[in-house]
């Protein structure tokens, strides 16, 4: 019985939150991505004036900052840390996540 | 300025959710978690996380978010919320306040679906994937995260209670600053690092200067109109240079902070006399109106006891594909965050990091699936970043990312950046930075 309760907790969570994508296979993609999650926000979706990424082509720019001669922020020293194909796959993942999670929730 | 300023407290209104409601089902839940063996789900897999700091957190957040709420987590933390060592030491120079610092865990219970316990974990039975909890019995799992940050080892005549680390965030953030406070305008501050590796590599550089900056202004003699000799902050280094930031910390302690800071390196702490303040050390002794000593870190002691931690070592040694335990028979059991021994820096934005990828290849291992395959392999990062207040309403930051490298098998730095200069427009950043951080590991 009790167990029922503590199921029908998720389930209310599920309703009210649903998945923004499918997440029961874990993929490549979505781990390098939430990797700039700490300063852009839980799926690119950042919190205060930094920009989001959930919905954006980042690619050229992710490009142009990887090979500037000369890192003169801490975005384009991070840039510089991954390969064109690793900045290929985050921009991937991003540009194809909603703006917005479904329902308007970043939960689950 | 709040760095939690920004934070979506209003989720659960947008949902149109009765919030009085679902915190009643939250506080059953909750409940249940007390009496442990009730709460085994048959159908999911379940984890248990032990320390909800930023590893913690995170990782507990991410394994429900990534599998769609198909893995229980139980978060068992001593606390009933984490006080951040991000940003503590802008309680210091009284830019933030401690409750600036409070970072609660409603978040991940009622958006996620976190089961949180508060009590202590006394010791891990590895090879039975099971933790003992303070409050009494075991509680078994599929697979256990331990994310419990640093101990301190021990200092003859160490007295905590006088002395303060201030470098676990809480109720020593607040007795250090109110030594601060109270010191005299021309006083003496005397500082000790220990032997790296130790939490946070920028964090003591980063202390000298925001105390050099308050007692200098606090004296005059930033600002030119001094009187009297110059207050002193005294930093006593084991370590043979500064072990982060460098060029920037050089430059501040020889330039604007030259008649205030004295840099020693090589100077190992070999006691402290609690009662007239004194660091004795390889080189000398050194009294202080305020003696903050930074003390030699460790894994947390519980790991060390149960077998996680070989005799000869500090840390916990993992394999960093899933930071899954080495010792023999533990590899049920992940560690992550300041705890674990790999090369990584200890940093909660590097903990943050870890648990993403610890999180991941628990769902693998719940799968099925190997973490060694050469697409995973090439696309295995973490990255670092720490900003540090340099004066008042400036500071500098410093950022690494790691890839990993088939021929080690370890975690190597592919890009080190720092400031060229600190800037009032990256003191600002730091907030931004701070709030994401935040939010991403705890909301
Ligand atoms: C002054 C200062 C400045 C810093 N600045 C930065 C910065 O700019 N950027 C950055 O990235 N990092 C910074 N850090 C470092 C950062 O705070 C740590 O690296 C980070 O907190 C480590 O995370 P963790 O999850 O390993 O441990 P913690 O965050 O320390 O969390 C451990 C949690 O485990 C709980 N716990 C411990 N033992 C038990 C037990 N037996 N049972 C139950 N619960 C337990 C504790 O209550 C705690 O909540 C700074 C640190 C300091 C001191
Ligand atoms: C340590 C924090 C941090 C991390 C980690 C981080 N970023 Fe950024 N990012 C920033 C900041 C700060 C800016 C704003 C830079 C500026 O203009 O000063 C930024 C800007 C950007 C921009 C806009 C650049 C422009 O000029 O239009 C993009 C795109 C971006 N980041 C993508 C990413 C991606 C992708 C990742 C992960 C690989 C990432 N960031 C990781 C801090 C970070």
């Amino acid at each position: 019985m009790n167990r029922k309760l503590f199921c029908g907790i998720n389930a209310a969570l599920l309703v009210m939150a649903p998945m923004g994508e499918a997440a029961a296979d874990p993929s490549i993609e979505r781990l390098i991505a939430s990797q700039c999650a700490q300063c852009h926000g839980t799926d690119g979706r950042s919190v205060g004036d930094i920009q989001k990424l959930a919905g954006e082509e980042t690619y050229e720019k992710l490009m142009e900052m990887l090979f500037e001669l000369r890192a003169e922020n801490i975005m384009e020293h991070q840039a510089q840390g991954y390969t064109p194909e690793q900045l290929r796959n985050i921009a991937n993942y991003y540009q194809n996540l909603p703006e917005r999670a479904r329902n308007g929730g970043g939960g689950q | 300025m709040n760095g939690k300023s920004a934070r979506p407290s209003n989720a659960e209104a947008d949902r149109g959710l009765s919030r009085r409601g679902f915190i009643g089902h939250v506080a059953g839940a909750i409940g249940l978690a007390a009496a442990p063996n009730v709460l085994r789900a048959a159908a999911n897999p379940r984890v248990i996380v032990i320390g909800a700091g930023f590893g913690g957190a995170t990782v507990a957040k991410y394994l429900r978010h990534w599998s769609g709420g198909a893995v229980d987590v139980v978060l068992i933390d001593r606390s009933s919320r984490h006080i951040s060592c991000v940003m503590s030491n802008l309680v210091l120079n009284q830019r933030l306040q401690m409750s600036d610092l409070a970072l609660g865990f409603t978040d991940l219970v009622q958006r996620y679906g976190v089961t949180f316990i508060q009590d202590s974990v006394d010791e891990i039975d590895g090879p039975g994937i099971r933790v003992k909890l303070r409050g009494g019995g075991w509680l078994s799992a599929d697979r256990i995260v331990a994310a419990t940050g640093i101990n301190f080892r021990n200092v003859p005549g160490w007295d905590k209670s006088a002395v303060p680390h201030a470098w676990i965030a809480g109720g020593q953030t607040r007795l250090l600053r109110d030594q601060i406070a109270a010191m005299p305008d021309n006083g003496r501050f005397v500082m000790t690092i220990p032997k790296s590796p130790y939490r946070c590599p920028p964090g003591p550089y980063e202390r000298a200067c925001t105390v050099a900056d308050i007692l200098g202004r606090r004296s005059g003699i930033i600002g030119g109109n001094a009187i009297g000799a110059p207050p002193k902050v005294i930093v006593l280094d084991e370590n043979d240079h500064i072990q982060a930031e460098e060029a920037t910390f050089r430059r501040a302690f020889e330039g604007m902070y030259r008649n205030i800071i004295e840099y020693y390196p090589n100077a190992k702490l070999q006691a402290v006399d609690s009662v007239h303040r004194v660091a004795q050390t390889s080189i000398g002794d050194f009294d202080g109106d305020v003696l903050n000593v930074i003390g030699p870190q460790q894994a947390s002691w519980f790991l060390k006891t149960s077998g996680l931690v070989p005799t000869s070592q500090r840390w916990a040694p993992v394999d960093v594909l899933g930071y899954e335990s080495t010792v023999s028979g533990c590899d049920a059991v992940h560690i992550i965050g300041d705890s674990q021994g790999s090369s990584q820096p200890k940093s909660g934005h590097m903990a943050n990091s870890q648990a993403k990828v610890c999180a991941d290849a628990i769902l693998r291992r719940f799968a099925g699936q190997p973490l060694n395959t050469a697409e995973r392999l090439a696309n295995l990062t973490t990255n670092s970043a720490c900003f540090s207040p340099i004066t008042y309403d400036q500071a500098s930051y410093l950022t690494a990312v790691y890839a990993y490298n088939p021929a080690t098998r370890a975690m190597q730095a592919t890009k080190v950046g720092e400031a060229e200069r600190w800037s009032r427009e990256q003191y600002r950043q730091m907030f931004t930075w701070a709030d994401n951080l935040w939010a991403d590991s705890f909301n």
